[in-house]
């Protein structure tokens, strides 16, 4: 069985997602993030909001870009493992 | 003869004893500034918050706590220092009830996400730290406080052991937090000593504020070896 994710993974998978697939549509990022479509929405809506990533629209498809913030979230990822981990928050 | 300089210039010392105590902990808050504004981490809100309100406490009980006599009447002197001790005693419990929900929230509320200083669980920290104030001046049971944070201390102690135990998080830093942790609730279980035995001799007292010193500055190592970039 595969191991449940912890939410700040989640949001790291979906950042690297979108990092590595330039103007990734909706749908397959939904089928790449591998979360329930309510699931998916909650946290593609939390990472608008924190502006991690950008909404776009062409005239048919939603796509998302990764903002600059977003990029550091990645750099910096590793090091928010550790002390989450190291201190056991 | 350092003893007898720190003695002489007790005042002065405390002062400073009191800034080195908050300039720890406001890098502590600083250091960690990017990595929450990123994540919006539950834990790492309420481990930050811990370090505030430590700060604020030192600040209350020994810079606002020395200025003597605000007012020109020895009652109202009295009256200020009462009032300042329980505030200083109210932000010390706060901090320490928001560092053991640092480790626990997890276990409690998962989903939500709060404001840092003003939600359910904040609001609960605060009413519960009232109430232990308010019941040390109440009933007269100054040990009423040191009694309490031991309480928490040893929560927090058990709970950094059992994840020092646990495979997936054990490593060094995890070990020394355990061990910083457990210098905590040695330093309130001397606090609590030195309350019940007045007679105890100042190099007692300075062994403790020495001790105190050396929990924060754990705290800060950590913190920047784990933040360094380089370690990322």
């Amino acid at each position: 069985m595969a191991k449940r994710r912890e939410r700040l993974e989640i949001i790291k998978d979906i950042l690297n997602s979108i990092q590595n697939n330039r103007n990734i549509r909706y749908t397959r990022l939904l089928h790449i993030s591998n979360l329930s479509p309510q699931m998916f929405n909650d946290y593609v809506n939390e990472l608008i909001e924190k502006k991690l990533i950008k909404e776009c629209k062409d005239s048919k498809f939603r796509y998302f870009i990764l903002t600059d913030k977003g990029s550091k979230f990645i750099k910096e990822y590793q090091i928010l493992l550790n002390v989450i981990r190291n201190f056991g928050l | 003869m350092i003893y007898d300089f720190i003695f002489a210039t007790k005042e002065l010392s405390k002062v400073v004893y009191a800034l080195s105590i908050c300039l720890i902990c406001a890098i502590i808050v600083l250091k960690t500034d990017r990595l929450f504004k990123l994540s919006d981490h539950q834990g790492l809100r309420y481990f930050r918050n811990s370090f505030l309100f430590y700060g604020i406490s030192f600040i209350t009980r020994y810079i606002l706590g020395g200025i003597s006599n605000p007012l020109n009447s020895s009652y109202y002197n009295q009256l200020y220092l009462i009032i300042i001790n329980h505030l200083s005693n109210f932000f010390i419990i706060v901090a320490s009830l928001f560092l053991l929900y640092s480790l626990v929230w997890k276990y409690i509320d998962k989903k939500k996400r709060h404001r840092s200083f003003l939600n359910m669980q904040t609001i609960i920290i605060y009413l519960l730290s009232f109430i232990i104030v308010l019941l040390n001046y109440v009933l007269k049971m100054n040990y009423l406080f040191y009694i309490f944070q031991i309480l928490l201390f040893t929560s927090l102690t058990i709970i950094s052991l059992s994840n020092c135990l646990d495979k997936k998080q054990r490593n060094k830093i995890s070990k020394y937090y355990f061990l910083t942790l457990f210098l905590g609730l040695m330093i309130w279980v001397s606090h609590l000593f030195a309350y019940l035995y007045t007679n105890l001799n100042s190099l007692f007292n300075l062994l403790i504020y020495t001790t105190n010193i050396l929990f924060f500055m754990s705290f800060l190592i950590s913190i920047s070896k784990l933040t360094n970039k380089k370690n990322g």
